[in-house]
């Protein structure tokens, strides 16, 4: 293909004043949505639609994307500051980020962040710009079964994500699976466990649930501590990361933009469980796996690659076959086909200005927003130095506006609140939210997959081995879950030699 | 180990039995079609499992010494319950009262109940609060949030 | 110290500001203030679409601007249960689909009667749901479908945008008139349904607008559209008359939205709001999005809208009976 031409023109249309301009915008109301708690760039970009109207197809589009992307560049920023996930897939982040940040390494963790979503942002556009069409095909195959076992191999890399006791963490996802199901069955029609109410239909939103989880309850428990925050702002090692902590970043960052890339592609499973197999991966290999948890940059640096790169992939069902890849895509899908433009198989000759538009924007994009995040991290350190007296009460009214703005709701306060005191009654006894929360994620897709594949083969579990892809993720998850006893069985056998 | 998993455990049993008692309530299907109870039964049923694997494995353990002296929560537990209480408030008074009204309240008495700001100090902060969050999320991220009753007095 | 006073300054004229700006009611006429336009459905999807080509005329010539309130939940249903409580100032207004309507009150409570609770205020357009294939599927027509299914119980899946749906009903009804029995799929959405179609998990597919773009790039096949008349779309398919089907798809594969207003709405605003959504439906927004999405624009006034309803809502509930579909 003859690349650079089209990356001529590419950029001879995102070069222009106008969407120059639009992207910065984007970018920077992205970062802002990103930051503050609940709000996700999927409220931003439908609230902003309208207004997308009196421009270009192209400029509303590299308007809209750099929401997206500068969202998820932010998400991580309040994760690993106050521990609140800006959306789902920067939860990981909250697990070592905000361990750095209570050691006085926010600065570094706040870099790396940023430098491992930049470069992972910008392989995974070339992945993108090269492998579309091919990993789009690829996709297709992905039917019921395929997700069912995927699923099911996220699952078990659960047992590679615990700190503590592995039937607590258990327990968690075992609850996290529960929870998914409740609302509306999508395959029966049921509602169930909704007690009839209306906003359970749909069951517990994962944003309320997560800010509730990890934020809330975070909060609740700094308050009954009388010293603590206060000695914690004393130390500022660095403000940005050290040539050692690049050293170790390395290898995390080039996995997790490969991962994150082929998993977001995925319709469906995305960002968020990108960002949990990341953690796994990078804690399973490394050499101090005792330190994940309580601020190993490997944790920051992997999954928020992963995150970002997924981003670049959802693109790839939007732009070649019309197909969203998540609910951000979907709003993108409805205004292209707003301003009259179709997305699907003929767009890249239809409008290859358009196509080529929006990803060389998703570039500039990347570079926008490094130069835009890094200097704050300077301004977000010292907005650490604030008296927790004073702090707190702006991250308790940013999480209420937060989880209303959701679904313009109060309901959904009320989840937040409700699952803040649980997660502040599993901090205090040992329970780990983060399995909770991949099991919340992925509960859904699983348990619909699992349905839908149980139907496709009326009733036999055999399908699972007998097509390839599937046969793969299943063998795979049946693999891990048996290592963890090897050692066990090896412990035997000096005894049985005796 | 922590030294509420006996209790912890017990919790998470009664859950997970309240939870099987539930999804008895939706019909199970068939393995062809597997019905509305399918997975949560199996939650409820993983649940109970591992609770009363949390439960035996807390008996083997000899408690450390000071332990189990002292309550659940700290002394500084009425901060808790005033947190609470108004993050209660403004779950169910947003609506009616407005965003504008009832964010100020809250920053105002939180400000000063938990951190004992002064009063001043506490107004204005509320003050700015305020207006900056109306102005950033109302007006620039046109966020919809109610206008209550404040809103129809304007 | 001065430059945080400067910053306090700001903050209290920009709060001002928007105090000011929240608009002032002395009882005149309607409208006095902004009208809320309930969207069922989540953003970016063809309500939502719809319904903000819909509201930049609408708000013209009412003189208010109308603003888009998204509030998806129960697929429609929950934006409808809320609006049956909304106050009947004519302040609130939602789009609808009618399997809200016609559908949803046979197989769950929401809270409301679909024909009692609310002011019909008129119809907006059609949709036609298809039936597709993908291009390289062995059946070329509707026919070798039910020849192969007749030969193959329970072998030939389809995949709709939800359980017991309106398209979903009619396959039903389908496939026990024509005595074959085929294996539904559910999905949720349509979004889904497409990628299933394309890597061959199921055999058949149900779509609406979201097939438009595939079929006109020659990656699925329309075999049949699910209403007893040709679709203005792709008028060459076949529809319930051609394929020799008594089934009629009133109230469940015949799609239709429309506007409506809590019940209890006086009459002089009613009449208002007819006339400039008549106004409405001829806006360039609105068709040049209803062209984009493949959707029909049919403008009928309110009372007619409802006895379509009404009749859709009988017919589906006559259907579920005869099927014995209920869960």
């Amino acid at each position: 293909m003859d690349f650079l031409g089209h990356l001529f023109v590419g950029f001879q249309v995102c070069l222009q004043p106008a969407n120059l301009l639009l992207a910065f915008l984007g970018c920077l109301i992205g970062t802002l949505v990103g930051v503050l708690p609940g709000l996700g760039p999927t409220a931003t970009i439908s609230l902003l639609l309208p207004t997308s109207f009196h421009i270009t197809p192209v400029g509303a589009l590299i308007l809209l994307s750099g929401i997206y992307y500068g969202a998820m560049y932010g998400g991580s920023t309040t994760s690993i500051l106050v521990n609140i996930p800006g959306e789902a897939a920067s939860v990981v982040t909250c697990l070592d980020g905000y361990e750095m940040a209570k050691r006085g390494r926010a600065g570094p963790a706040l870099g790396i962040a940023a430098f491992a979503s930049f470069i992972a942002g910008t392989a995974s556009i070339v992945g993108l710009m090269l492998l579309a069409p091919p990993l789009a095909e690829m996709a297709l195959k992905f039917g019921p079964p395929e997700y069912t076992t995927l699923m099911i191999l996220g699952l078990t890399v659960l047992t590679f994500l615990v700190k503590g006791s592995m039937a607590k963490a258990l327990l968690m996802a075992a609850l996290g699976l529960f929870i998914s199901t409740i609302g509306l069955d999508a395959v029966s029609g049921v509602a169930r466990f909704s007690f009839n109410r209306a906003e359970l239909m749909d069951g517990i939103g994962l944003v309320p649930v997560v800010m509730g989880l990890f934020g809330i309850s975070e909060v609740l428990l700094n308050l009954e501590q009388a010293v603590g925050r206060e000695i914690l702002q004393g130390k500022f090692k660095d403000y940005l990361p050290t040539r050692e902590d690049w050293r170790k970043s390395a290898l995390p960052i080039l996995r997790g933009s490969a991962l994150g890339f082929v998993l977001g592609i995925l319709p469906g499973g995305g960002a968020v469980l990108a960002s949990f197999v990341s953690y796994a991966i990078e804690k399973k290999v490394s050499r101090y796996p005792e330190q994940f948890g309580s601020g190993a940059i490997e944790g920051v640096a992997g999954p928020e690659a992963a995150n970002n790169s997924a981003t670049g992939g959802a693109f790839i069902p939007l732009l070649t076959l019309g197909i969203p890849a998540n609910v951000v895509m979907a709003i993108l899908l409805g205004a292209m086909m707003i301003h009259g433009l179709q997305p699907g198989p003929n767009l890249i000759n239809e409008h290859p200005d358009v196509f080529w538009g929006v990803i060389t924007s998703m570039y500039l994009g990347n570079v926008m927003l490094l130069v835009l995040n890094l200097p704050l991290i300077g301004l977000w350190v010292q907005v650490l130095r604030v008296p927790y007296s004073l702090f707190f009460p702006l991250i308790l009214l940013f999480c209420l506006i937060g989880a209303y703005s959701i679904a313009n709701a109060a309901f959904d306060i009320l989840i937040m609140i409700v699952f803040g005191i649980i997660g502040y009654l599993m901090k205090k006894t040992d329970y780990e939210g983060a399995p909770l929360v991949l099991a919340l994620v992925l509960g859904n897709l699983f348990e619909n997959a699992l349905r839908q594949s149980l139907m496709l083969s009326d009733g036999s579990f055999l399908i699972f081995f007998q097509r390839p892809i599937a046969a793969v993720f299943i063998w795979a998850s049946i693999i891990f879950l048996l290592i963890p006893l090897v050692p066990w069985l090896k412990k035997k056998r000096p005894a049985v030699g005796e | 180990m922590n030294r509420y998993d006996k209790a912890s455990s017990l919790v998470w049993l009664a859950a997970s039995v309240a939870i099987m008692v539930g999804s008895s309530a939706y019909s199970f299907g068939t393995w062809a079609h597997p019905g509305p109870a399918f997975l949560p039964l199996l939650c409820g049923l993983s649940m109970a499992v591992f609770s009363l694997i949390i439960f035996i494995q807390s008996l083997g353990k000899i408690r450390p010494e000071g332990e189990g002296a002292g309550s659940f929560f700290t002394p500084l537990w009425p901060r808790l319950a005033v947190a609470l209480t108004m993050l209660l408030a403004y779950t169910f008074l947003l609506e009616p009262l407005g965003f504008i009204p009832m964010t100020f309240i809250f920053m105002f008495v939180v400000l000063r109940w938990i951190g004992k700001i002064h009063w001043a100090t506490a107004l204005l902060e509320a003050f700015i609060a305020t207006a900056a969050s109306y102005g950033l999320f109302d007006r620039l991220l046109k966020v919809q949030m109610p206008p209550g009753l404040w809103g129809s007095l304007f | 110290m001065v430059r945080s006073r400067k910053v306090l300054l700001v903050i209290c004229y920009l709060g001002m500001a928007g105090f000011v700006s929240q608009g002032m009611s002395f009882g005149a006429s309607f409208p006095t203030k902004s009208i809320d336009l309930y969207i069922p459905f989540a953003p970016g999807g063809i309500s939502d679409t719809m319904g903000r080509a819909l509201a930049p005329r609408l708000g013209e010539v009412l003189g208010q601007p109308i603003v888009p309130v998204n509030k998806p939940g129960a697929s429609g249903a929950l934006a409808v249960s809320l609006l049956s409580k909304a106050k009947p100032d004519g302040y609130t207004i939602l789009i609808v689909s009618n399997s809200s309507l016609t559908v949803v009150p046979h197989f769950e409570n929401l809270g409301y009667d679909p024909l009692a609770d609310f002011n019909y205020l008129c119809k907006t357009y059609d949709q036609t749901s298809m039936l597709v294939v993908p291009t390289d599927s062995p059946w070329k027509t509707f026919e070798e479908v039910i020849d192969f299914a007749k030969k193959n119980p329970k072998k030939v899946k389809y995949g709709t945008w939800g359980q017991f749906s309106g398209v979903h009903i009619a396959m039903e009804a389908i496939g026990k008139e024509k005595g074959i029995e085929w294996g539904h799929i559910p999905f949720k959405g349509e979004g889904p349904v497409v990628p299933a179609l394309l890597g061959k998990h199921v055999d058949l597919g149900v779509l609406a607008p979201g097939g438009v773009p595939h079929i006109k790039a020659g990656k699925l096949r329309l075999l049949l559209v699910l209403q007893g008349f040709r679709s203005k779309t792709f008028p060459d398919a076949p529809c319930f008359k051609d394929a020799g089907i008594k089934f009629n798809g009133k109230g469940s594969s015949e799609l239709m939205s429309g506007i409506i207003a809590p019940k209890g709405l006086p009459s002089d605003i009613v009449k208002k709001y007819e006339d400039a959504l008549k106004e409405a439906v001829k806006s360039p927004e609105f068709l040049k999005a209803s062209a984009t999405l493949g959707i029909e624009p049919q403008f009928l006034p309110g009372n007619e809208f409802r006895k379509e309803i009404e009749e859709g809502n009988r017919h589906v509930g006559a259907v579920i009976r005869q099927l014995d579909l209920k869960k």
